[in-house]
């Protein structure tokens, strides 16, 4: 089943919310956005705006971005590269 | 302590109090420095097999470099995590694969760790501390079990509970004075997983677990999972105006819980921050 899915995937037809996930992994490393309301309550919560994961590590964006691309995940979708 | 996306970039609150809870309970946490999403355990798995494999790869090389297991809070990331580190363990083949993509960013995948949910650490610390520790017993909620998919199954892998007739968050509900309240549909997905694809099913299924639940004595809802969590939080407000029904089930992840009956206040806890108001059992 799931070799099937993949397969539907690389001949297009995974529905559009489902390449949306994968194209914000792509882009910051994560499947769901740190937003200016999420940074404010974090910080009233008393955490770091921002979590020291991908999200904040240019270094560690380029080597998910790597990963995506040697795996041939990146070509799913149409999407500009991060730049550092 | 591996933080995901869906709780730092959604429900903070939960993260805030379970480092609360857990640090009362003698356990230090610390993030694992540059992860990224788990990655999700069922899309990103079911698009491309081989990347979702070695992202998680690459989290769990992170983990490893630090010499800790790893603390999950979210199911998902519980469920991709330990079912990559499973198959790299005793697939060399695949692991040789892994290791040569995650050579070319200077990493490596060893399997040298394990992969822990909080309700694990929680049941582990037992019965004896947690009791000691209640200061405010929950005498008043009647709880609702919702285990989720994620936590359970495959149970020859994750090895957490009996994934026909889980009891782990029974017994922790016990522990804090509430009553563990049983109903038929306990095992019934809540409907989370097929949202994006198909939201009538989606809200259908949410529909006939609240149903189920309204028969009950249960007064609120608790879960181990955050995207379970908020399915049942904001959910029931679409099912209630969907279907011309009233579902108002108090909802709490598994820290929350824990700690109210610590001692937290409901702001310390978050419950303002929750869609289903709360204050009927405070």
């Amino acid at each position: 089943m799931l070799a099937l899915r993949n397969l539907a995937t690389k001949e297009g037809y995974a529905p559009a919310p489902l390449k949306n996930v994968l194209k914000a992994l792509f882009e910051t490393g994560h499947e769901f956005p740190f937003t200016g309301y999420t940074r404010k309550l974090r910080r009233e919560l008393g955490l770091s705006e921002i979590p020291p994961l991908t999200i904040s590590s240019p270094k560690a964006l380029e080597e998910v971005q790597k990963l995506m691309k040697t795996t041939g995940a990146s070509h799913l979708l149409k999407s500009s590269e991060v730049k550092n | 302590m591996f933080l995901g996306c869906l709780i730092p970039a959604r429900l903070p609150h939960i993260e805030a109090i379970s480092i609360k809870v857990l640090d009362k309970l003698g356990i230090k946490t610390k993030d694992i420095i540059d992860a990224s999403c788990c990655p999700d355990p069922v899309v990103m798995k079911s698009l491309d097999f081989n990347s979702w494999l070695a992202i998680a790869a690459r989290n769990l090389s992170l983990a490893e470099e630090t010499g800790s297991d790893i603390l999950t809070l979210c199911s998902g990331c519980f469920s991709t995590l330990s079912k990559a580190n499973h198959l790299l363990k005793y697939n060399d083949e695949l692991k040789g694969e892994v290791n040569k993509l995650l050579s070319e960013i200077n990493r490596g995948f060893s399997g040298k760790i394990n992969v822990k949910h909080v309700t694990e650490i929680i049941r582990d610390i037992g019965k004896e501390t947690i009791e000691q520790q209640v200061q405010k017993p929950l005498k008043h909620l009647k709880v609702a079990s919702h285990p989720g998919c994620h936590l359970v199954r495959p149970s020859k892998i994750l090895h957490v509970d009996d994934p026909n007739v889980p009891t782990i968050q029974d017994e922790i509900v016990s522990w804090v004075g509430a009553k563990p309240v049983s109903y038929a549909l306990k095992m019934l997905c809540c409907g989370v997983g097929i949202k994006m694809v198909d939201p009538e099913a989606n809200l259908s299924l949410l529909r006939e677990k609240l149903a189920n639940l309204k028969e009950t004595e249960a007064n609120c809802i608790v879960t181990p999972c955050p995207f379970c969590f908020i399915q049942f939080d904001k959910g029931q407000k679409e099912v209630s105006r969907k279907f011309g029904e009233s579902y108002t089930f108090p909802v709490f992840y598994i820290t929350e819980l824990l700690g109210l009956a610590l001692g937290f206040s409901p702001e310390e806890v978050g419950l303002h921050l929750h869609t289903t108001p709360i204050k009927e059992v405070e």
